[in-house]
């Protein structure tokens, strides 16, 4: 039923009528007497008028309205004539004069940028022609995007000032929360990483020690330069440099490191977020590694002969293989660690999709038939992996349920585990029927299969 | 019978709807309006309006006013032995008044409309319906003060097709609503406010001015010598509204004070209030939808709209004046009255319907997700939009954050902020679901409900299960529950409340005390008077001592005047 059957009009009933109408029925259903009834008729009743208005702005409005108008002609907006208690008859007609849109925006802007929330709320009180009840809204209107464009750099409350001041923070303002809530980061970012000595900064992001503010002033130096390969790689050759920057970012940003200014080059911030990435095997992490091992390495040759030298052994290159050693089995681990996360990494957190689905039954019969012809060691380095890899993708994939099985002394008491149930096997009776292996591989086939039964999910819609 | 109440910050009055439409009751001293304090003298014995008034001056203990701030909270206040609650301050201002209407009627009054401010919220609406049961009566309506002072408005100018905006600034609250009236339809369309902003919030302030001039700090005046500046600022504040400027000169303690004031500085010290009314007004505008040209009238009330730079920051607002003054004190009462006699269907009233509206908005807190999936908490989802028309009921539909999620939390609120962490929570409603269901079949429907008398009630509906969860707001933490309303009853029925044959006499008396405190010369003679009219009380001859009022009360007129 249309709202104007429910009104019991035709469609083309002008305000009065509607009005008539409601007025005559509301009668007959009195909001406390029959709730319901009552809200359906001043449904129909609103439904109706909005019909009405809209019909009656196309008859009359010019085609389009131009969204943003850069000044308005102004008329009414007057601050009335100081009086005396009994009220003036009329204002006096001021001369037109027309509102700068833009050039008010910039004032507000220069105004926020000083980080005085009181001043500029006194600062926007005082602003007379913004009483009239129309301009401020369309000041505010036109204020919220440039807000949203040009995200200029002011403190989260000289933001909320100014929100409030424009009424445009409350929850039927009709914007996206998430997008308010980025601008005032953005905002934020953009005016407390502002070019800036050392102290000013500090104080900015409320850092108390000088070496804090030090810290700061260094990372957004560092952040604010061009990449350029061979400073990054000096940088990065020091272990600690990822991670402070990481640090740096993460606090700074609220983990919103996309938010960050300008002037932040966005090459340099993400070379450095990927290689302080632990969850991830990255080219930066790759090449910060790889640097920082031939530095080592070099390091080894240019200080073996001085060792040489010191040494009283006639055999000079045994210090030298030292060195080498030294420097060459740190870093084959960490490639090998790499490769066994890239690995480990690839297989857990996708779908398993062909090549990756059949990993670790691969490993397992592998592992199993060199088992069987007597290659029982080299068949367990097959199985172990084939394990760890099932046993983790399964807990990845149900966390929530089985909380504890993210815990690191769970996992390593599973790695312990291998070595101790081939011991066991070994030593025991079964070991004519069952080899250690086979029991490892059944189990890694259990939690794949466990693994596999678990159906995709669609994505959530959380409004 | 049923009658209309404004129970203001500062006074309060009663009346009822008869054949001449709306009427008000005097209180014993022959006057509509009684001041909202309360004081308790010496034998325990309750004293209300303008006695206990005074005695804020002479008994400032003993004595309190402006506590309708303080509704919705648990404060305790502490006259002589025994503790109140604001809901019990205030049905002790509604006893006092319901007996006034009582002498009036000749009948026990059972039923009350009584008027809130507009921007009341939950926990103070519930607060002073629990008043109304303190005070023995049934409250069956509350009415929202800008929309009472409408229906008076509007009935009497029989504005038929208007709509108006009534600015309400009353002792304590501000309110805004923009209402249309026609064909017998008062219909509200948005109410806006600030319940923390009104004459009182002034008076404060030429206060602070006064005693930073003056330096008069905290510890060199004692409560009674507050009360006596406090009296003369009011005084003040009026004289400066209708002539400028304004003076206050007397003796204080041992000091003679004298101080001046223009309206410039006033205006320039009160700019921080006045900037506070441009938020109501706007938003309330915004929600009406409606050009400051498509007002026909704006309606001032309350008070302290009487003062001039009220009625400039309208006119600012608006550009331009048709600026209407009803009896400002009188309108809002005049409107409960209507109410009421809308309530017991009057049929001289038959042609008149009010809707009204819910001035806040309420709804749920929700997490949403950011660009890169994640999930962020603490959104307010509204379901009731402010300013709908009540009664109103909508529903949302929402679904769980995680997969095998085991319940889905409904936390309600109050307020307008997008983070429900600036807005009041209300309650909260755990609803269980099927975990191993994904996140889209486990959809939950929750419809919120509020009815005319301002009732929430939240129900949830899990689609899976088709199972209903049901929440209903009727006890807000702080406040009084039936049993404890049900105790302090009691406790209030055992106190003595001062006779109300007796009241002028006890102003008489009060006043008298009063003028004792404020004057240092004159104490030997006021002590005199009152030796000799607690004489006359005791001779308990009805003529004596009436012929000992007048007298009395002529002589201490003189005295003030002086």
């Amino acid at each position: 039923m249309s709202p104007f059957e429910l009104l019991g009009l035709a469609a083309d009933a002008d305000e009065r009528a509607i009005k008539r109408a409601y007025a005559q029925r509301l009668r007959l259903t009195r909001p406390d007497d029959d709730p319901q009834g009552f809200q359906q008729l001043h449904a129909a009743y609103q439904a109706a008028l909005a019909h009405c208005r809209a019909a009656a702005v196309d008859a009359t409005a010019p085609p389009h309205e131009p969204v943003r108008e850069p000044s308005l002609p102004l008329s009414s907006a007057v601050p009335a004539a100081a009086g005396a208690a009994d009220l003036p008859a009329a204002i006096e007609p001021p001369a037109p004069f027309r509102f700068d849109l833009a050039a008010f925006c910039s004032a507000v802007f220069a105004q926020a940028s000083g980080g005085d929330a009181v001043a500029l709320q006194a600062w926007l009180a005082g602003r007379q022609e913004l009483w009239s009840l129309q301009l401020k809204a369309r000041v505010g209107r036109y204020l919220l995007n440039e807000l949203h464009e040009q995200a200029p750099p002011m403190p989260v409350d000289c933001m909320e000032t100014l929100l409030r001041f424009f009424d445009l923070d409350h929850a039927l303002a009709d914007h996206d929360p998430l997008a308010m809530l980025q601008l005032t980061r953005r905002s934020r970012l953009a005016w407390q990483l502002q070019d800036d000595d050392e102290d000013r900064l500090g104080a900015r992001l409320e850092l108390r020690t000088p070496l804090q503010r030090w810290r700061a002033h260094w990372v957004l130096r560092q952040l604010q330069r061009p990449f350029r390969w061979s400073r990054v790689l000096w940088l990065g050759v020091n272990v600690v440099v990822p991670e402070r920057i990481a640090d740096f970012v993460a606090e700074a940003s609220d983990n919103h490191p996309e938010d960050l200014p300008e002037t932040i080059d966005r090459t340099q911030l993400g070379f450095w977020l990927a290689a302080a990435n632990r969850q991830r095997v990255t080219r930066p992490r790759l090449i910060l590694g790889g640097v920082r091992s031939t530095g080592m390495l070099l390091l080894g040759i240019l200080l073996a002969p001085l060792l040489s030298l010191l040494c009283t052994d006639s055999i000079a290159f045994r210090p030298m293989l030292i060195v080498v050693g030294v420097v060459m089995v740190p870093s084959a681990l960490w490639a090998l660690w790499m490769a066994w996360s890239a690995l480990v990494l690839w297989y857990i957190e996708r779908e398993p999709r062909a090549a990756r689905k059949f990993v670790v039954p691969l490993l397992c019969a592998a592992g199993v038939v060199l088992g069987a012809v007597g290659q029982d060691g080299p068949g367990l380095v097959l199985i172990a992996p084939a394990l760890w890899l099932s046993v983790r993708r399964y807990w990845y994939h149900h966390a929530s349920r089985y909380a504890v099985f993210n815990s690191g002394y769970v996992r390593l008491a599973l790695l312990l585990a291998i070595p101790v149930l081939h011991a066991v096997l070994n030593a025991g009776l079964g070991a004519d029927l069952l080899s250690s292996g086979d029991v490892i591989a059944a189990a890694a086939m259990l939690a794949w299969t466990a693994d596999l039964r678990r159906q995709p999910r669609g994505q959530a819609s959380v409004r | 019978m049923i009658v209309g109440i404004d129970l203001g910050t500062t006074h309060s009055l009663i009346g009822c709807y008869d054949e001449t439409g709306p009427r008000l009751f005097a209180n014993a001293l022959g006057e509509f309006l009684t001041p909202s304090v309360v004081s308790v003298d010496e034998a325990g014995q309750v004293i209300v309006g303008q006695p206990a008034r005074d005695r804020l001056v002479s008994h400032p203990q003993r004595s309190v006013a402006s506590f309708k701030r303080w509704m919705g909270t648990s404060r305790e206040t502490r006259l002589g032995t025994h503790g109140f609650r604001p809901e019990e301050l205030s049905a002790l201002i509604l006893r006092s008044l319901l007996s006034d209407a009582e002498a009036a009627l000749g009948e026990k009054v059972d039923e009350a409309v009584i008027s809130v401010p507009a921007y009341f919220s939950d926990a103070q609406r519930k607060a002073t319906r629990a008043a109304g049961e303190l005070a023995g009566i049934r409250v069956e309506r509350l009415i929202n003060e800008p929309t009472a002072a409408a229906l008076a408005y509007g009935l009497r100018e029989q504005s038929d097709g208007a709509r108006f905006l009534v600015f309400d600034l009353g002792g304590g609250t501000f309110d805004v609503s923009v209402l249309e009236m026609f064909e017998g339809v008062v219909e509200v369309h948005a109410s806006a406010g600030d319940n923390f902003l009104g004459g009182e919030d002034f008076l404060d302030l030429l206060e602070q001015t006064c005693r930073a001039d003056l330096k008069l700090a905290d510890d060199t005046l004692d409560a009674s010598q507050r009360g006596q500046l406090r009296r003369r600022l009011e005084v003040a504040k009026r004289t400066l509204g209708s002539e400028g400027h304004a003076r206050i000169e007397f003796a204080l303690g041992d000091r003679q004070l004298d101080w001046r004031i223009d309206e410039e500085r006033f205006n320039r010290l009160a700019d921080p209030l006045v900037q506070r009314m441009r938020a109501p007004l706007e938003r309330a505008m915004r929600d009406a939808r409606l050009k400051p040209e498509q007002l026909d009238e704006i309606v001032l009330v309350g008070g302290a709209s009487r003062m001039p730079l009220v009625a400039r920051t309208v006119s600012r607002m608006f550009g331009r004046l048709p600026l209407r003054h009803v009896n400002p004190d009188q309108a809002i009462a005049l409107g409960a009255c209507i109410a009421a006699g809308l309530k017991s269907r009057d049929q001289r009233l038959d042609e008149i319907i009010l809707t009204d509206v819910c001035p806040y908005s309420l709804g749920t807190e929700v997490a949403r997700r950011d660009e890169q999936g994640r999930a962020v908490t603490g959104f307010f989802e509204p379901v009731i939009q402010r300013n709908s028309t009540v009664p109103v009921s909508r529903e949302e539909t929402f679904w769980p954050v995680h997969e095998r999620q085991q319940q889905v939390q409904l936390d309600v609120y109050q307020g307008e902020s997008p983070l429900v962490e600036k807005n009041i929570k209300l309650g909260e409603l755990t609803v269980d679901i099927d975990p191993t269901l994904s996140i889209t079949e486990n959809a939950v429907t929750v419809r919120f409900t509020y009815d005319i008398n301002g009732v929430l009630q939240v129900e949830a509906r899990v689609h899976a299960s088709d199972r209903r969860y049901e929440l209903l707001l009727e006890q807000n933490p702080g406040l009084l529950d039936a049993q404890q309303i049900r105790e302090r009853l009691a406790a209030l029925n055992d106190l003595k409340i001062h006779p109300r044959g007796k009241h002028e006499n006890l102003a008489m008396l009060a006043r008298a005390e009063r003028l004792y405190e404020e004057h240092l010369d004159a104490r030997d003679q006021l002590q005199e008077w009152i030796a000799r009219f607690r004489t006359a009380l005791e001779s308990q001859d009805e003529a004596v001592i009436r012929e000992h009022r007048r007298e009395f009360g002529r002589a201490l007129d003189t005295l003030e005047s002086a």
